[in-house]
This record gives C-alpha cells, sequence and structure tokens, in this order.
C-alpha cells in the first residue's frame, strides 16, 4: 500500500514534467503506463491537461511597440543628432563661401588673361630688362674682370 | 548651458528604412550590426521579431496591465541597444532579451506594490462552481489571470515562460538564473496551485472550450 502510494507520489509530481515533453522517453513511457492503470493519476493527469486548455483562455493579444521603441532611439540619439545637424549647417556655409570665392577667382583669371594679351601685343618692342636692368634675372657672364676696391 | 533643441535627422513615421533582406539574417547578426553600426534598422527588425514574446511576457507577470508591459518591454529594447556592445553572441537574443523584462517587472511591482488579495480569486472560483456551464470564455480568462497573478512571483515568472511562450526549461533556467531542477519544482508547485485554485473551473475538457 505505502509503496503504491509513494509511487503515485512520485508519478504526480512528474506530471506537469511530462504534460511539457521535459522527461526523458524511458520514464515518459512509465508514467503513461501508470496512468492508464491508476485512476487517481490519471484524474490528475486530466486536470492538468484542463488547466493547461483553461489558461489559454487568458489572452492578452499581441501589441506593436516597434514605433514607439523606435522614438525612444531617436530621442536618446538626440545629443549627436544635435551635434551631426550643427556640422552639417557649417558645411553648407562653407560650400557657399566656395563657391563665392570660385566666381571671384574666375574673374581674376579673366582679367590676368586679358593683361597677358595686352602685354604681348606686338607694339611694344623694346626688351624691358635693357629699359629696366634691375629686372634682368641674371648677369651676363663678362670677360671683364670686376674692379676690386 | 545652452540646450540645444533636438531636431529629428529623419520624420520617425518614415524610420528606419525597412530592409527585406534583414527579416532572413539571425539575431546575433543583427545585433552585432545594430552595434557596430549603430544600424536602427537592423534593430528594428529585432524589435519586430521579439516585441509580441517581450509584451505577451510584461502584461502577465504585470496581472495583465497591458500598458505597464508596453513600457517594460520599451524599456527593454531601449536596454538592449544602449548595451548591445556588451552582449556575446550566443544565439539566446531572445533569453537575454526576456532576462531584461522579467527583471523589469520584478522592479515595476515592487514599485507599486501591487498585491492581488487571494480572496478575490477564492470569491470568483465559488461563483464559477455554482454555475460552471455559465462561464463564458472571457470570465475564465479574468479568474486565470487572477490565479496566475496570485502565484509568487518566482512561480509566475516560470509558469508564464513554459505555459504561454513555450520555452524549455533550460531556457527558462537560463532567463531566471536558476538551475534547471529549480524550474521543474516551480512549475510543479505552481500548476499545483493554479490546479487548485481554478477547480471549479476544470470540468470537462470539452466544455472547457
Amino acid at each position: 500500500m505505502t509503496e503504491i502510494t509513494l509511487t503515485c507520489r512520485l508519478v504526480q509530481e512528474r506530471l506537469t514534467a511530462y504534460l511539457d515533453g521535459e522527461l526523458p522517453e524511458d520514464t515518459a513511457r512509465e508514467i503513461i503506463q501508470h496512468c492508464a492503470a491508476c485512476d487517481s493519476c490519471n484524474r490528475v493527469l486530466d486536470e492538468l491537461k484542463a488547466l493547461r486548455a483553461a489558461a489559454t483562455a487568458w489572452d492578452v493579444g499581441d501589441s506593436d511597440i516597434s514605433r514607439r521603441v523606435m522614438a525612444g532611439m531617436e530621442a536618446e540619439r538626440s545629443p549627436e543628432a544635435t551635434l551631426l545637424s550643427g556640422v552639417v549647417d557649417e558645411l553648407r556655409l562653407l560650400r557657399e563661401e566656395m563657391r563665392a570665392a570660385r566666381t571671384e577667382i574666375a574673374g581674376l583669371r579673366a582679367e590676368v588673361s586679358e593683361l597677358r594679351r595686352a602685354a604681348n601685343a606686338p607694339t611694344v618692342t623694346v626688351s624691358r630688362y635693357r629699359e629696366v636692368p634691375d629686372l634682368m634675372p641674371y648677369a651676363p657672364p663678362s670677360d671683364t674682370p670686376i674692379p676690386l676696391g | 548651458v545652452k540646450k540645444t533643441a533636438y531636431r529629428s535627422v529623419y520624420p520617425v513615421e518614415d524610420y528606419p528604412m525597412h530592409r527585406p533582406d534583414d527579416e532572413h539574417e539571425d539575431d546575433d547578426a543583427l545585433l552585432a550590426r545594430a552595434a557596430r553600426e549603430r544600424d536602427t534598422a537592423a534593430f528594428a527588425v529585432l524589435v519586430r521579431r521579439h516585441q509580441g514574446a517581450a509584451t505577451r511576457t510584461a502584461c502577465r507577470l504585470l496581472g495583465g496591465d497591458l500598458a505597464a508591459a508596453e513600457d517594460v518591454a520599451q524599456e527593454a529594447f531601449l536596454r538592449l541597444w544602449r548595451t548591445a556592445d556588451a552582449y556575446q553572441a550566443r544565439g539566446q537574443l531572445r533569453s537575454y532579451l526576456l532576462r531584461i523584462v522579467c527583471n523589469l517587472c520584478g522592479d515595476a511591482r515592487r514599485q507599486r506594490r501591487e498585491i492581488i488579495p487571494l480572496d478575490s480569486c477564492a470569491e470568483t472560483a465559488d461563483a464559477g462552481a455554482a454555475v460552471p456551464e455559465a462561464f463564458d470564455r472571457r470570465l475564465l480568462g479574468e479568474a486565470v489571470r487572477k490565479a496566475v497573478s496570485a502565484l509568487p512571483e518566482p512561480m509566475r515568472a516560470v509558469f508564464v515562460l513554459s505555459e504561454y511562450e513555450g520555452l524549455s526549461y533550460r531556457e527558462i533556467a537560463e532567463i531566471l538564473e536558476i538551475p534547471v531542477g529549480t524550474v521543474g519544482s516551480r512549475k510543479h508547485l505552481a500548476t499545483a496551485a493554479l490546479r487548485e485554485r481554478l477547480r471549479p473551473y476544470l470540468g470537462d475538457e470539452e466544455e472547457m472550450k
């Protein structure tokens, strides 16, 4: 009698794990065999199955929280994003300045070209070096010795 | 200190961009990319993939309070995002996330000090015993909610993760950081307590449906 009760107690302790599929195959087989022969354990097994079915009646549904998670991530990114947008603004200003500078350089280039054309005109025949000796790039070689003192 | 007003780079409605290829990547690869490149689109895939388990678990651990559960789930994902660098890829991101959810639920309950009296469950059960067939599924769900919420916290966590999320004892042990044997004994005690409290409803299984 005692042996049977102990066996039933052990079986009933394992019924939950059996229903969860957590028992080794041979133990599960023993549980099935015992319940088939034991009304008491079979009744507990039925109650546990009914409990499992009843538990599904508490349905909480599924929530979509992806937008609020993304919004939270966005908010946490704010110091970086603020810094980034400041840098972007600065780069935009620099680009405007570069465009203005490029236009000015183009104008100066045109002016220089105009001056060059004027400088190379055929009316100018006299070498600038003879008229303005200081502009000569180097002293021409001479046989005359340079006087000392 | 002058505080600069935050200006969103992207409108939240269009952000992040959806990339269908990400859906085929595993959790660890997505989180690694999210951590390395601060890739919000990769992280969004993880959120969509696991938000159901996170919200459902939180809701059941918080006695059915969906608003509080959504707050907890959101905070859990934000913590994951903040600490993505520290995550060690072992193919168990869901367990890692649910551990955060369970811890946050514990904190939330301690802050609220919300205890559902056992008497209320007993009253409902007595009422059910009189006319069990009159109870529709919604009332049964309410009785289950009260009974599960009245379980001690360690048992409730094991029961919810096992019964509702279908996790193995090993996964639950990982989440709650307890031995596998303890998971088994807590599940057994939880079902025994619920069987006792919900006995009036546990008649013919066909009637329950």
